[in-house]
């Protein structure tokens, strides 16, 4: 019974492994782009929006339906705001690729040993620790298992030479597009395993490349393809340099060394290039004696890690999920089956890796867990704070960039209904500013719109603590002075019920995320500032509103019109940007009329609408 | 088919419960002390302790008769020692007695602060607004003080009728 059982050794013990390793990780809290993804439940009305939901591209024009769109839908759907079924869904495909990568690592070097240690070097690797410990890279993790579960059919098919196991393999190959784009390298993987293993069925890759080519093609003519910002490629040579970054990170860390150790800040990097020179001669060395997984992996890796060398800009250890199987592969490979002397220095990589690259995981998925935990608290603050004051304007103060970043920037109120969740002004001074990451100043409420909603009772302020939020109203109240009073905003979210207080006549309240005027609206801004060259008109009409033809919109400030736009069938969402008269830049208050050439009655309620409007306000450009 | 009908059903249940109510963590904020209010609703037992005197039991959940005079406490807003309030009372006269009443004089003191009288001519609902100084608004908490120059009377009863009183707040001048 014990030898059967040692015997599957490979498929227990780092299953088991990983459980320990991400047991903090694996009970992480909703965080940063997670809420953005579960707000897609909110445009959930009915089963016909679900080919749009699921299909459409979104974020840079990627379409993810199962690593992303469903999972974070079904997630929602079934179980609300609890994040462990969503975890355990991550954890049971990780551990499916455990079992993978045991099985795959079995079959090219028949050795137990190796079949057990590449699963374990790769739980350590921090390419892993973000995408099991954070919901939004569950794609990572997907991905991977699709790629080794797209191979290892992909070799039963060969060996076996059967339709059902080709069938089953290619199938597997067309799911694990809707993981993640990276799974196009997959033909690489396969002529590579192809080219070292079984040259003569090589062919056998070709219906894989027509497929991976095709969606190449699709998907460039749908993806974004920013030219600045992070997510913008950079062909060059600098991509040499971010291969290298990646594989020294994949095996000693990204220099997160704890202080305990006292060790030189570049300790790491020295680390890095000599595990990285060794691990690749000894990858040589193998080669020569005809030894060639650990050839594959490094392959793995490089084939895996290709797609994002461009994002120059965009270096993140998530990447490395898939590529670090490869690595840990390889190592796996020389440890157990390429001799003495070969072994021993695959175990001075293997300690490398372990002094420098496991603290590192444990780092990122613990510091997962516990901004998860303070979104937690922010989260459930608010929620009692809606519950105890309905309708009023809540204002934060306290928020760390950590958490405002790590998640309050994405809107996790907005789940619960809440529109008019911003920072008090002046609490934006604890938080440092990522314009790569967004635009801060419509989660700033503005000192008049503050003032007036907290003096007179529409607002409410908490402070966020460590472990719950304060009401701090009185006491922010009387930090209030009285000039705060005398101003405008630059900018009115018209979605928020505290907008009011610079509307004037032809307005309605707000409904869900806009707020509908009649024919007329009326609103007083304060005057634009020095930078400000456009006065911004945002909103939307649905599309039975120009069936008879387009709207004119008219722009008035302080009774002088500034500008005049079109609405037609191809700009529903309108932003009108007029520029602004330089008259306007002394003024105090600016009135701000906007009138639209036509209206239409509401069916039911017999309302006159006339435009449905985000945000008007001043801006730079 | 029943068999697929029923696995749809099962596969749609979740989603339907989806919608379940979420109970708020009371711990997860930590509040003021409580205060009076800035408004109160005269149908709401919650704000029973600011009506001090002069109204009838509340009538449908809503609204009370009042008397000749007839007292409330409010909390002052934040902003009213800055620019003062407006003080609104929601009442109505109701037409059986409107004839009685109208035209009708209402006046008010905060914090023993006269305010200028309202006079009301029509019957039916209506808001009743006061210009309240800032000068009377500097305690924590005031009393609020109505006076009506008449009453009615209906049938045998002894009782005065004289406002059907909803609410009362501060609100922004």
């Amino acid at each position: 019974m014990i030898q059967r059982v040692a015997r599957f050794w490979p498929w227990i013990v780092p299953p088991v492994f990983f459980l320990f390793v991400y047991s903090h990780g694996l009970r992480s809290w909703f965080q940063q782009d997670d809420f953005a993804w579960l707000q897609q439940w909110l445009s959930f009305d009915s089963w016909r929006d679900l080919p749009r939901l699921l299909f459409m591209p979104q974020a840079q024009g990627t379409i993810r339906p199962w690593s992303e769109r469903s999972f974070f839908l079904a997630g929602y759907g079934f179980f609300g705001l609890d994040p462990r079924p969503m975890h355990a869904l991550v954890a049971a495909t990780q551990i499916a690729s455990l079992w993978l990568l045991a099985s795959l690592t079995l079959r090219l070097t028949a050795s137990r040993l190796a079949a057990g240690l590449a699963p374990l070097l790769w739980v350590i690797s921090p390419g892993l620790a973000t995408p099991v410990s954070w919901l939004s890279t569950y794609n990572q993790v997907l991905c991977s298992f699709f790629l080794l579960a797209s191979l290892t059919l992909f070799i039963r098919a060969v060996e076996r030479r059967t339709i059902a196991a080709a069938m089953g393999s290619f199938g597997v190959f067309l799911l694990g597009f809707g993981a993640l784009e990276i799974h196009i390298v997959f033909p690489a993987l396969a002529l590579a395993w192809c080219l070292l293993f079984a040259p003569q069925h090589w062919k056998r890759t070709l219906p894989y490349w027509a497929v991976s080519l095709l969606y190449f093609g699709l998907h460039q003519a749908i993806a974004a393809k920013p030219t600045s910002g992070p997510y913008a490629r950079h062909w060059d040579l600098e991509m040499v340099s971010t291969l290298v970054r990646y594989y020294g990170t994949a095996l000693a860390g990204g220099g997160l060394i704890p202080p305990k150790w006292r060790l030189p800040a570049w300790s790491w990097e020295a680390a890095a290039w000599a595990s990285g020179i060794v691990l690749l001669g000894l990858a040589v060395c193998a080669w020569r004696r005809g030894y060639r997984v650990a050839a594959f992996g490094f392959v793995w890796f490089l084939f895996t890690v290709a797609p994002v060398l461009p994002l120059r800009d965009h270096f993140s250890t998530y990447y490395l999920a898939a590529p670090a199987l490869g690595l840990a592969l390889a190592l796996a490979a020389l440890l157990a089956g390429s001799g003495r002397k070969l072994a021993l220095a695959a175990a001075s990589v293997a300690v490398i890796q372990l002094t420098f690259a496991f603290p590192v995981t444990r780092t990122i998925e613990r510091w997962h867990y516990e901004r998860g935990l303070r979104l937690k608290v922010l989260f459930e603050g608010l929620e009692r704070a809606a519950q105890l004051h309905p309708g009023k304007t809540i204002l934060l103060t306290g928020l760390t960039t950590e958490t405002y970043w790590g998640g309050f920037f994405d809107g996790p109120h907005k789940l619960l209904g809440l529109n008019d969740v911003l920072l008090a002004p002046g609490s934006e001074s604890a938080i440092e500013s990522h314009p790569e990451l967004g635009d801060m100043a419509p989660t700033i409420a503005s000192r008049p719109s503050a003032a007036r909603g907290v003096l007179w009772g529409r607002a409410v302020v908490y402070q966020v603590e460590e472990t719950r939020l304060r009401n701090i109203t009185g006491a922010y109240a009387r930090t209030i002075a009285e000039d705060w009073l005398d101003g405008h905003q630059k900018r009115i979210d018209l979605a928020q019920a505290s907008a009011a207080q610079d509307l004037g006549p032809g307005w309605y309240p707000p409904e869900g995320g806009s707020r509908w005027m009649a024919r007329k609206g009326v609103l007083t801004l304060a005057g634009p500032g020095e930078s400000d060259r456009v006065l911004r008109v945002a909103g939307y009409v649905p599309e039975i509103c120009v069936k008879d033809g387009p709207l004119t919109v008219t722009v008035t400030a302080n009774g002088a019109k500034i500008g005049q736009g079109n609405i037609t069938i191809r700009n529903l969402s309108f932003d009108f940007r007029l520029g602004v008269p330089p008259g306007l830049r002394q003024q105090t208050a600016v009135v701000v009329e906007i009138e639209v050439s036509r209206t239409y009655s509401e069916p039911v309620g017999l309302r006159e609408l006339g435009l449905s409007f985000g945000h008007v306000g001043w801006a730079p450009d | 088919m029943r068999r697929l009908s029923f696995l749809h059903l099962l596969a749609l249940a979740p989603f339907a419960a989806c919608k379940r109510y979420r109970r708020p963590n009371p711990a997860a904020t930590v509040e003021e002390p409580a205060e009076l209010s800035s408004r109160i609703s005269m149908g709401d037992p919650r704000d029973e302790s600011q009506i001090l005197n002069g109204f009838y039991q509340i009538e449908s959940n809503a609204w009370r008769w009042t008397g000749r005079k007839f007292a409330i406490s409010l909390r002052p807003p934040l902003g009213g020692r800055i620019k003062g309030a407006k003080l609104e009372l929601g009442c109505a006269v109701a037409d059986a007695i409107a004839s009685q009443l109208l035209p009708l004089t209402l006046r008010a003191t905060v914090a023993g602060r006269a305010l200028e009288p309202q006079r009301l001519t029509m019957p039916g609902q209506q808001t009743v607004t006061f210009s309240v100084p800032k000068e009377a608004l500097t305690e924590d908490a005031v009393v609020i003080e109505f006076e009506l120059d008449k009453v009615a009377r209906q049938g045998d009863e002894s009782r005065e009728f004289g406002l059907i009183a909803a609410s009362a707040a501060f609100v922004e001048p």
